[in-house]
């Protein structure tokens, strides 16, 4: 029942970023059997012998009546990391194919993302983008956080042209400490640059998931005649006939998408397409394995 | 290039659906926004064009299929000049020499102005009711006719002409060019392609004339004190006046009378008594002067004054009431204008002089001498009776007798007229005999006589044989009041009176007739060849043209003699057709309209001679409307399988 408010399109009838981003991952707690949730938990990690110095709050005082030594005490929770999530504003992100606005699919999974992060006290930040920084929010685990994320998404519309290369530098003075960096944008630009462009990132340590946000009229364009499309970043126009989009059109960016991918992999970065009539699920899904992978 | 219905171009209104479609509806659509054009690259701008190429190409072909079907409903063709250089278009003179013509100077203009218009080449004719060739040098002697103008007839006479001479012709009519002469249908005035029409017309209104419209006289008297001859006097384009009108006799005026004619009316004139000699007489009645055209305004009529006719009626023993009941019918209706001279058949009958015979029921006789009286054009009446059956064929014409009828008095048993020809002046003018009841009748095998009329039987009760230049008329039953009730029916009188005249030719004595009449009396029942004199006394028609058939066209007005065999002879008075009278000319629009080109009916022009052939395109241009229907389908089943990938 609750997959049912997973669909992208009954999530932009809610018209609510914070409410969207509970009913994703309630919705998709739920469905897990294992709880989600590290750090804050209660769950045994292990025992370490007290060494000088060590805080004695977490000396496991019944061990130490029972055995007459200083043990310390470890739980998961206690390894809490930083998600940092990039989000590509720029005008390509504003195409609307049959379904939700790309931005609107980007923000939905942000805030979800934000969300799940964000309850297992997980230090959550956001910066967007287009040809340069538009909006940063530094990572943190505070309460309100998640608050300051969701207005940062808000106000996230696309405007501009993409440039991944000067946004990308000024993420080097955010990003000091490692973490996981989620990239959410629809990558319209050369695959290798990309790469080139995102793989120091995870040369600094960090883990780094692509998440490719792409319409389904993007991969497979559908024209009852020749049209004249205006790109909406250059404002270009040109004037596009079916069998091109049936044919060369399809070839091209399925290269791009297998290049993209494969150089991703071959950079040691996540990859994950999200098309935007697909259920969000998946992508958190897909956060969560390289969340489990830090320990 | 013409086109023969160029009405069907307002088709190329359908020209807006293509372009509507191509151009306006098709590319109303918006441009689309789209995420990144990276991976569309500017060398599919080449494909673009060439499809777009292919959607122009698609429209010109449909707009080029459409043009040409319409241009295909408006039968296009070529006209191809052939010019002569240096050639002249023949030129023809038509000059009007009708009655009308000799209203105060018209003539004198008509001539002046032909004369005028005479260059080297140029053909000059005269017309009425028929166009006639003449020389150039006879226009100085040209003077108005009495025959009636017919502008429709020189029409035709002029498409003869050009269609005889093969060339274009520049046509100059000199004329008066009345609305009377004109056709029923305007369209009876048209001429051909070739044909330059030029009006000289001479009269620009409606000018008064007076004129004796008719006249009604006995055409035979006896005595002519108790003759009436009534004339009708009629004025066109007149102010109310009294005229004098007057009735001369061979020249001489015998009684005048004044009689106020009403404004452009008509008012009747009565003469009483009509003191004329034996013989033929030429009357005239005539209004006295007072307009330009005097040609009409006498009007002429003959009599003839005689001693009663004589009628030699011989019978046999039976029949001796059927002279009873012959003389008495004649007398009544004719007033003593034949003298019946009955004879038994036993006696012999000098047939000269003879107006006519009647043979009534005789049986067997020898008929010779009557056979060559008819032989040489007179004229006999043949009653048929019970001694007519024994001698088993009917006297003078030889037809067989088969047998004779007999019907009873009781109940219906009796025969009536069955069928008649009522083209036949006794049956036309005297009435059918429907109520006569027939008990008692010859039945004849006829051969060669014709016949008129049949009883209810079918069996011929009354025929005609002609013999050499005469007649017989067979009657198969007899005329006493027992074979038949005839003699007391009232139709027995005017049938009597009637076969008296076309047996005596009184019928053809004297006819007044209009110029330009053809007559050939080949339906009378005297001689078929006949000798005509003119008014001037010269012969027109000779018995041997006549005897082949020539009819006699009075030509001319005036008094007109025709000579017949049996001593018979006749006097025609041949009068001015009356609707030259009317001196109004036709509308200055009509006038306009006749010698404008009409649709390219008229192109000769100027004086250069041109061949002008018509080319038609229609079947060329179906040619190329079907290879453009190919082409688009070919360039649009292309276009469609684009779309559909």
């Amino acid at each position: 029942m609750l997959q049912r408010f997973l669909d992208p399109r009954v999530l932009a009838g809610i018209a609510n970023l914070q409410l969207t981003a509970r009913t994703v991952v309630d919705g998709f707690v739920a469905g897990m059997h294992r709880s989600p949730y590290f750090g804050f938990s209660q769950e045994f990690a292990e025992y370490r012998a007290y060494v000088p110095g060590d805080d004695l709050r977490y000396v496991d005082w019944n061990a130490y009546a029972r055995t007459d030594r200083l043990y310390l005490k470890k739980y998961r929770g206690e390894t809490n990391t930083r998600l940092t999530l990039l989000l590509d504003r720029s005008a390509s992100m504003g195409f609307q194919g049959n379904g939700v606005r790309k931005i609107d699919y980007a923000r939905f999974l942000s805030a979800s993302l934000a969300y799940l992060a964000h309850q297992q006290r997980d230090a959550v930040g956001l910066i967007s983008f287009d040809d340069e920084v538009r909006d940063y929010v530094e990572p943190s685990s505070r309460h309100g956080q998640w608050a300051k994320v969701l207005y940062a998404l808000d106000r996230a519309e696309p405007s501009h042209r993409t440039d991944f290369a000067q946004p990308f530098a000024h993420f080097q003075q955010f990003l000091r400490r490692r973490g996981i960096v989620l990239v959410v944008s629809d990558f319209f630009a050369p695959a290798d640059e990309v790469i080139q462009t995102v793989a120091p990132l995870r040369q600094r340590g960090n883990d780094v998931i692509l998440m490719h946000v792409l319409d389904p009229l993007e991969i497979r364009p559908k024209l009852s005649g020749s049209r004249i499309l205006v790109d909406m970043e250059t404002g270009d126009e040109m004037e596009v006939s079916p069998e091109y989009a049936a044919g060369p059109y399809r070839e091209r960016i399925d290269a791009h998408l297998e290049a993209l991918e494969s150089g991703a992999r071959g950079a040691g970065l996540s990859y994950f397409r999200a098309v935007t009539d697909q259920p969000l699920d998946e992508a958190l899904r897909r956060y969560l394995v390289v969340r489990a992978g830090r320990f | 290039m013409g086109l023969l219905s160029p009405w069907f171009l307002a088709g190329m209104g359908l020209l807006g659906v293509p372009l509507y479609l191509h151009l306006l509806k098709r590319h109303k659509s918006v441009p689309e926004q789209f995420s990144s054009l990276m991976f569309f690259e500017k060398s599919m701008q080449a494909n673009l064009k060439h499809r777009r190429l292919d959607f122009l190409l698609l429209l010109a072909m449909r707009l080029a299929l459409l043009t040409l079907i319409v241009l295909a409903f408006a039968q296009p063709f070529l006209t191809r000049h052939g010019a002569i250089a240096g050639a002249r278009i023949p030129r023809l003179i038509v000059i009007d020499d009708s009655a009308s013509m000799g209203s105060g100077n018209r003539m004198e203009r008509a001539r002046a102005e032909a004369a005028g218009l005479v260059t080297e080449g140029s053909k000059v004719a005269t017309f009425d009711s028929q166009m006639r060739l003449i020389t150039v040098a006879d226009i100085a002697r040209l003077q108005a006719g009495t025959a009636r103008s017919s502008l429709g007839e020189l029409a035709r006479a002029l498409r003869g002409y050009q269609e005889s001479a093969k060339t274009p012709l520049e046509v100059h009519l000199i004329s008066d060019l009345q609305l009377s002469s004109m056709p029923a249908g305007f369209s009876d005035l048209r001429l051909n392609a070739d044909i330059k029409l030029v009006l000289h017309p001479l009269a620009d209104k409606a000018e008064a004339n007076w004129t004796v419209d008719s006249v009604t006289a006995p055409s035979r008297v006896r005595d002519g004190k108790g003759a009436k001859v009534q004339a009708t006097v009629a004025g066109f384009h007149t102010d109310a006046a009294t005229k004098v009108v007057t009735l001369e006799v061979n020249g001489r005026e015998m009684a005048r009378q004044s009689v106020l004619v009403p404004a452009s009316g008509r008012v009747k004139v009565e003469f009483n008594g009509l003191d004329i000699p034996y013989g033929f007489a030429k009357c005239a009645v005539a209004v006295q002067g007072g307009d330009s055209l005097a040609s009409d305004d006498r009007y002429l009529f003959a009599v003839e004054r005689t001693d009663p006719q004589r009628v030699v009626f011989q019978y046999g023993e039976r029949s001796t009431r059927s002279v009873l009941y012959f003389r008495n019918a004649l007398e009544a209706a004719t007033a003593g204008a034949y003298n019946v001279e009955a004879t038994p058949i036993s006696q012999d009958v000098n047939y000269d002089r003879a107006s006519f015979v009647v043979i009534s029921d005789v049986g067997s006789f020898n008929d010779a001498a009557l056979r060559r009286y008819v032989e040489r054009g007179g004229s006999a009446l043949v009653i048929l009776g019970p001694l007519s059956v024994a001698a088993g064929k009917a006297p003078v014409t030889g037809e067989m007798i088969k047998a004779s009828r007999y019907n009873t008095r009781a109940g219906d048993r009796y025969q009536t007229l069955g069928s008649a020809d009522d083209s036949y002046p006794p049956i036309g003018r005297a009435g059918r005999w429907d109520s006569v009841r027939f008990y008692q009748s010859v039945e004849l095998e006829p051969k060669s006589s014709r016949v008129l009329a049949r009883l209810t039987d079918q069996s011929p009760i009354l025929l005609e044989q002609k013999i050499g230049e005469g007649s017989v008329v067979l009657f198969a039953s007899s005329l006493d009041n027992v074979a038949n009730d005839f003699p007391v029916q009232p139709a027995f009188v005017p049938f009597v009176e009637q076969l008296a005249h076309r047996l005596s030719g009184w019928e053809e004595a004297s006819l007044n007739v209009t110029v330009d009449s053809a007559l050939d009396f080949k339906t009378s029942a005297g001689s078929r060849s006949f000798e005509a004199m003119d008014p001037d006394g010269n012969r027109a028609l000779s018995y041997q043209e006549s005897s082949k058939g020539a009819p006699l066209i009075l030509s001319r007005a005036g008094f007109w003699e025709v000579r017949r065999g049996a001593g018979k002879a006749q006097m025609l008075a041949a009068n001015i057709d009356r609707r030259e009278s009317d001196l109004e000319p036709m509308p200055a629009e009509s006038a306009r309209l006749w010698q404008s080109p009409i649709a390219g009916q008229q192109t000769a022009s100027g004086s250069t001679q041109e061949s002008e052939t018509r080319w038609p395109l229609a079947p060329w241009v179906l040619g190329a409307a079907a290879l453009a229907g190919l082409m688009e389908a070919v360039v649009s089943s292309r276009h469609l399988s684009r779309e559909a990938a």
